[in-house]
């Protein structure tokens, strides 16, 4: 699909304080890449230098079109809901979104009502938005962000503060964006367990610096269970090991480190026995994607 | 441009405090207009102007000039109202929140500074012609037809006044984006246009001309004591230097207000 963006080595410093720290992060086209942090992380910053709102201090970021080149013009094609919806709170629905659409220079209010109806909105009438809920709060500030069909969209904790149905509300409209209009969407969050139902890729920063990138499968892998297994002899070990088919494992310093079939202890162990070899010390090592984040991250104190 | 500039001037007609603005302006025009009448028929007030014609000295009670002033200047409702409304529609967008979405469409964030500044200066303007035009007309009816209607000099001081007005604005504007604040623009605009700070300001000339002992009134250089102090007189040289610092202020302001709004952040 190609890249829409891409930060390279961007940072932002308030006097000696540096909020994001050389952040490099790649988005491709149609994914939903998840920035998973702890509140403070650096994450709306982040977002804010991408959607302009802020300057960098240095590094840059580009944006790329649908044919790979980088294009001011993708400038007006990001469509931003950065905390709180940027809404008047005395006008309507239809009015916030018309003042948007202004701006844009879209004169069909058509395609507003279209807007509406996507995030559910259509049919509020002339209620203003200071009478809303903070669901409604929020997906009147998606649509607002969809005003001129944006290519990316920029999502800063859209589920902060929602009740449960609000919650899947957002999630559901989320997952509508990236499959019915293709948009690329960039979502940031502190709620693991959130982000992992609609992202694919993810970037996990922590105190301005991230820690590490990864999709869905690399996260999972670098996950997955491992079987730490320390012999007499770890070279006839390893020889065993070849033998019964099993070829993901390395030699790390006075051990292996098995990371197929790693839940098979007890039948490596005695194959191990039965050529001789003595298990000094076997155990099942591995974590969930939270432990994961937790030890990028300092734990879950943090959080 | 044009699409921000339409984007406000929909927003600042779909707002509430536009119209309660509004009515305080009507209101304030009967109450103007009543205390025209008082001044008028209290032989105490100077509502009169000194003319040096061919046949000697010409004395007016009421021209349009000396309403204009009166309705513009002297009372200080209409300014401190156009006020009142720059603070709230510079920084509605911000305060609100709304300002993320139209700034994250722009590269460049000039064009969205001009633009509004010039949809304010479009609102501004629309108040000022009909506030005087209202003025003079409910004074020529209500009060008594103008003695003697020169209207050359009534346009020279519509233009003065105006172009000091429009400059007293966008020093709110570049103030109020400046800090952000509602409530610190709001006052900093109240003090400026209720002739406060230009109390201050002579405070200041009064020292530089003793510490100095130069023959120059600082406080002609101050744009709102400038303004306050001009008499609707064309053709002198406080004219000119009021409509010099006018323009100076209004260069600087609008100046400062959109060339370095690309380097600060938008904090909303």
């Amino acid at each position: 699909m190609g890249i829409i963006l891409e930060t390279d080595k961007i940072t932002k410093a308030y006097g000696g304080f540096l909020a994001v720290n050389q952040v490099s992060i790649h988005v491709e086209r149609g994914e939903v890449y998840g920035l998973i942090g702890r509140n403070g992380a650096g994450k709306t910053t982040l977002l804010k230098m991408i959607a302009n709102l802020a300057t960098p201090t240095s590094g840059t970021y580009s944006i790329y079109d649908a044919n790979g080149q980088k294009s001011p013009s993708m400038r007006s094609k990001i469509g931003v809901l950065i905390e709180d919806p940027g809404v008047f709170q005395n006008l309507n629905a239809f009015q916030n979104l018309k003042a948007k659409a202004i701006a844009a220079g879209i004169k069909n209010d058509r395609y507003l009502n279209d807007l509406l109806a996507f995030v559910g909105l259509y049919g509020v009438g002339k209620k203003p938005v200071k009478n809303f809920s903070l669901g409604m709060r929020q997906r009147l500030g998606i649509a607002i962000a969809m005003v001129n069909d944006p290519e990316l969209m920029l999502l800063d904790e859209p589920i902060n503060g929602l009740d449960p149905q609000g919650i899947a509300e957002v999630r559901n409209l989320i997952h509508r964006l990236c499959v019915e209009k293709h948009i690329s969407i960039i979502i940031s969050s502190h709620i693991l367990e959130e982000l992992s139902k609609v992202a694919n890729r993810y970037g996990i920063i922590h105190n301005g610096v991230l820690m590490a990138e990864a999709t869905n499968e690399e996260l999972l892998s670098r996950c997955r269970p491992r079987l730490f297994l320390k012999t007499s002899d770890n070279d006839a070990a390893s020889a065993v090991l070849r033998e019964l088919g099993i070829n993901d494992f390395s030699v790390v310093d006075d051990h292996i480190e098995v990371r197929e079939r790693a839940q098979e202890g007890g039948a490596i162990s005695m194959a191990l026995a039965q050529k001789g070899i003595q298990t000094l010390e076997m155990r099942t090592e591995g974590q969930s994607v939270e432990d994961y984040y937790f030890h990028l991250t300092g734990g879950a104190s943090y959080v | 441009m044009s699409n921000i500039f339409r984007m406000h001037m929909y927003r600042a007609s779909k707002a509430v405090s536009t119209y309660v603005i509004l009515i305080i302006l009507a209101a304030s025009l009967f109450m103007t207009l009543g205390l025209l009448v008082i001044a008028y028929d209290n032989p105490l007030t100077a509502m009169v102007t000194v003319t040096m014609t061919e046949s000697g000295l010409e004395i007016n009670r009421l021209t349009p000039t000396i309403v204009h002033m009166f309705y513009i200047q002297s009372s200080n409702t209409y300014l401190i109202l156009v006020t009142v409304f720059a603070v709230i529609f510079t920084n509605c967008d911000f305060t609100r929140g709304f300002a993320k979405n139209t700034y994250s469409m722009f590269e460049s964030r000039r064009t969205l500074v001009f633009s509004k500044w010039l949809a304010l200066v479009t609102c501004i303007s629309a108040s000022y012609i009909v506030y005087s035009f209202a003025g003079l007309g409910l004074s020529a009816v209500c009060v008594k037809a103008f003695e003697s209607a020169r209207w050359g000099d009534y346009w020279v001081g519509f233009f003065v006044t105006y172009l000091c007005l429009i400059s007293l604005v966008t020093m709110v504007f570049w103030i109020t984006s400046l800090f952000k604040s509602p409530a610190g623009g709001m006052v900093i605009g109240i003090l400026i246009s209720s002739g406060t700070f230009a109390l201050i300001e002579i405070l200041i000339a009064g020292l530089f001309a003793r510490t100095t002992h130069l023959d120059i009134n600082l406080a002609d250089y101050f744009l709102d004591y400038a303004f306050m102090s001009y008499n609707g007189s064309i053709g002198t040289s406080a004219t000119i230097r009021t409509i010099c610092v006018a323009l100076v202020y209004l260069g600087l302001a609008l100046t400062m207000s959109v060339f370095l709004s690309d380097r600060k952040d938008v904090n909303v």
